[in-house]
């Protein structure tokens, strides 16, 4: 069993990848992104916006050595004016997108973007961070970036002079920490109206998931926004990791509707029996092909596997980057109770010698699917659309896919458009 | 001075000319940064990394450790990797932040190797250059750290027409061939097969299917072929250093084949560089071209070369050549225009690494998009030769003749379908067979 401790020289596997932050901030509506740092920090963000379609909303301030070495906080509102001058319409935000070598400098960003508010009235002006360097700190950037997305709401009150305490609260329960809304299927529907920031088109819609009266984190890519949000609009959370185990989504379900003051817990049972039968289905049609579950598909391949291997699936490996502390007490439970399961990191330099090959195996997530070359692959990526036994419906749906339609691993990869 | 850039991605970074460089032989590649720029190399400028097994890896830098100068991470990292994957030699590279933080990657794999005792280089890139200035970086260290010119004998001038009468073979080496100018394998492959053919032996082709074996080879060249310009600046620093001669630029058209053979064959002899864009050639059969150049027939007299001078005056046809804008790098659009020159006036516009040690009579230094946008949409240009995705910075109503040629180091894989090869008889392949304009409408 392979030590999951990080360290060591990091190994990037074509399969490796995630939204990238420059997509994940031109989430906020009406926005488009400035990127300013060296050219090279931007090739892989730009050919993945063209690939994805949204690279008419990034633009790019390159930095030579010599801005480096002199700062470069002046040059950018010439360029913002520039930028402007481009666009048919004017943006409601503009994202500053700024990369590893901007954390060494020391920028002033508040000075940065006072000025350029100053310059450029009726603009929100958001200072993000590309930077890696600085992903095992308390603010890694993927979750810096959620956190933005919800930050220029609170500069457009400040701005409108709009105070946490004069934000009326509504009905709605935000989402934070998913790419993509849950499905219309998902029983959590049933519990409260759920917003989504790909819900909006316009930024001023948008500003009103500062008026939900819950915030809840799927992912631990959403726990800074949830932070900053308590503060910034007095919206409480709750931390309500995707899962795939029958009785944690019960709890959880216990946990939201405490959380919004219902006296009771809705009857859901009609949709844990789908979630059984889809599983007594998918187990009966796979059988006993080994299964591998990897951390692209789902930030807690611990308690999935342990979910599968509750179910009676043959997982035989688990493959993690990282185990994040919520799912150590899965990773704990598997150890005991199944030694036989291999832990494996993709990502570390030994994942090069590729002698975990293991064609006849069902992968669940594409790190493990091109480590293993695995014949048949689930599509499911960052626990996109999944909570609640209709996520264990969908899993089960995607696992049966993957066995009945094998899918053509490279050009999965493509269609995702992952960045590293 | 910082650019802005609206609409087009950066270009290949001199990182990834170096990891271009390195990928074939079994070298630990460490790049020297936190993830993004391995990842823009492995994902983005190494069509390669699919299913190979290159022991490329990101050092995985920190913000405590750039900050505390603790490289010691680094070489623990480095010397435990060495003892797993057993690498003929270990290769550190260059990202933003170790410019930034003056970090000294030659003296962290002076030490690695007085450590291990397994030859370490270090490459100092920097992610401000681009990639044929990377890919230098690279041929030239691994030369000087394998091929030093002690060990090579190098061929004494007044035996080399001896040496082949006796044994009818030269030895050569081709410069700058990585995929981020030749996408496609069958470019390299056609080319060797055609000079294998005519006499010539290839030693190596650093960058595309070359081992540490070879590499020691080098020196021992009759003569170089510099195939880009990360290729040129390789030629010239060997001709220096070990006294090769090179003859720099690509054949296109079949044709020109055996005509690039015998110009090959006589700078070997010689031992005198040439350019090949600057040798005479036939003139290219109007039938593979006729689709890109052309007199003016009037209905050009707008785009013809005569407006430009004013020699022309005629309000009708001029019979004067069209001009064209060729778009790449220096090397082959240099090639590209000498083939056209009996039918096109063409401007090379230098994207990359500028240099004047190249010989032309018209070339412009494009150094940001602002520029490359006013070349291309200067109406003295009805030809466009370039990657597709500079046909994007055209007006959508173009009436200009554009002949995508993409290129890795530009557009990545967006026009990977589409990319053909385009040396020697594949060049007239893709006339005879292009769309003219067929990518506006890319869909992923």
């Amino acid at each position: 069993m392979q030590c999951l401790c990080k360290g060591g020289l990091h190994y990037d596997a074509p399969s490796k990848g995630d939204y990238g932050i420059c997509r994940m901030g031109l989430m906020v509506p009406e926005s488009v992104e400035l990127f300013v740092g060296p050219s090279a920090c931007g090739r892989h963000g730009a050919l993945g916006a063209i690939k994805n379609g949204y690279k008419d909303r990034i633009f790019y301030l390159y930095l030579s050595q010599s801005d480096i070495v002199s700062g470069y906080d002046d040059i950018i509102g010439d360029a913002v004016a520039e930028v402007l001058d481009t666009l048919e319409k004017a943006p409601k935000v503009i994202v500053m997108i700024f990369t590893c070598l901007d954390d060494l400098i020391g920028t002033d960003h508040e000075a940065l973007k006072e000025a350029l508010s100053d310059r450029f009235p009726g603009i929100v002006f958001q200072s993000s961070h590309m930077n890696p360097i600085k992903t095992d700190t308390s603010e890694p950037p993927a979750q810096a970036i959620q956190r933005d997305i919800y930050r220029t709401i609170a500069t457009d009150f400040k701005n409108r002079g709009i105070r946490p305490e004069d934000i009326k609260k509504d009905a709605f329960v935000n989402i934070l920490g998913a790419y993509e809304p849950l499905p219309e299927s998902c029983e959590l529907n049933r519990i409260a109206p759920l917003k989504h920031v790909t819900g909006y088109s316009s930024f001023s819609d948008f500003t009103a998931m500062a008026s939900s009266r819950l915030n809840l984190v799927l992912t631990p890519l959403g726990r800074l926004a949830a932070k900053d949000m308590e503060k910034n609009f007095h919206i409480p959370y709750l931390e309500v990791p995707v899962s795939f185990d029958p009785e944690e989504i019960s709890e959880s379900y216990k946990a939201i509707s405490q959380a919004l003051g219902m006296d009771t817990v809705p009857d859901f049972e009609a949709d844990r029996r789908a979630a059984e039968i889809a599983v007594e289905r998918t187990r009966a049609l796979v059988g006993d092909l080994p299964i591998i579950v990897d951390s692209s598909a789902t930030y807690h391949p611990f308690g999935m596997a342990q979910a599968l291997l509750g179910f009676g699936f043959n997982v035989i490996r688990v493959e993690a980057e990282a185990v994040i502390k919520s799912d150590e007490d899965h990773m704990e439970w598997i150890r005991a109770n199944h030694p036989e399961v291999e832990f494996y990191r993709p990502d570390s330099c030994e994942a090069v010698l590729f002698d975990h090959r293991l064609t006849e195996s069902l992968s669940i997530g594409i790190q493990a699917a091109y480590m293993a070359k695995s014949r048949y692959i689930a599509d499911m990526f960052a626990d996109l659309q999944m909570f609640g036994y209709d996520g264990i419906v969908s899993l089960m749906r995607r696992i049966t896919e993957a066995y009945q339609n094998p899918r053509d691993l490279k050009q999965l990869i493509n269609e995702y458009g992952l960045v590293i | 001075m910082a650019q802005l850039c609206l609409y087009l991605p950066p270009f290949s970074p001199d990182y990834s000319g170096a990891g271009a460089m390195l990928f074939d032989l079994n070298a630990l590649t460490v790049m020297h940064d936190a993830g993004g720029c391995t990842g823009n190399y492995t994902g983005h400028d190494e069509p390669r990394w699919y299913d190979s097994k290159a022991t490329v890896f990101c050092s995985g830098l920190r913000m405590i450790d750039a900050i505390m100068g603790n490289d010691q991470k680094l070489k623990d990292n480095v010397c435990a990797a060495i003892k797993t994957l057993n690498p003929e030699f270990v290769a550190l590279v260059g990202s933003p932040v170790p410019m930034v933080i003056g970090m000294d990657l030659k003296g962290l794999a002076h030490e690695i190797e007085s450590e291990t005792g397994i030859p370490a280089i270090g490459i100092e890139t920097t992610g401000t250059d681009y990639y044929d200035a990377g890919a230098f970086k690279a041929a030239k260290a691994l030369l000087d750290k394998f091929c030093p010119p002690e060990t090579t004998i190098t061929p004494p001038s007044a035996t080399d027409a001896d040496t082949y009468e006796l044994s009818g073979t030269l030895h050569y080496n081709i410069l700058g061939a990585t995929p981020l100018d030749y996408e496609r394998t069958e470019d390299l492959d056609h080319l060797q097969d055609v000079l294998n053919r005519s006499g010539f032996s290839l030693i190596a082709r650093p960058g595309y299917g070359y081992d540490l074996r070879q590499l020691r080879n080098m020196g021992q060249a009759n003569v170089n072929i510099a195939v880009s310009h990360a290729g040129f600046l390789t030629a010239k620093y060997m001709e220096k250093k070990y006294g090769i001669p090179y003859l720099c630029g690509v054949p296109l058209g079949e044709k020109n084949l055996d005509l690039y053979a015998e110009r090959l064959k006589e700078v070997a002899l010689s031992r005198e560089s040439e350019m090949f864009f600057s040798e005479s050639f036939p003139d290219t059969p109007a039938s593979t071209i006729k689709a890109y150049s052309g007199k003016c027939t009037g209905s050009h007299k707008e785009t013809c070369s005569c407006r430009k001078t004013g020699s022309c005056g005629k309000t009708d046809s001029c019979g004067d050549k069209m001009n064209a804008l060729i778009i790449g790098d220096q090397i082959i659009s240099e090639s590209l225009k000498h083939y056209f020159r009996d039918h096109l006036e063409v401007t090379v516009g230098c994207i990359f690494t500028p240099d004047r040690d190249i010989p032309s009579s018209s070339v412009l230094n494009l150094k940001n998009e602002k520029e490359i946008k006013k070349a291309l949409c200067d109406e003295r240009y009805s030809v466009i030769i370039a990657d597709p995705l500079f046909e994007k910075l055209l007006p959508k109503n173009h009436k200009k003749l554009f002949l995508p040629l993409p290129q890795y180091a530009v557009s990545g894989d967006i026009y990977h379908k589409d990319a053909k090869p385009f040396l020697g008889k594949y060049f007239d392949d893709l006339l005879r067979n292009s769309p003219h304009t067929s990518y506006k409408s890319y869909k992923p």
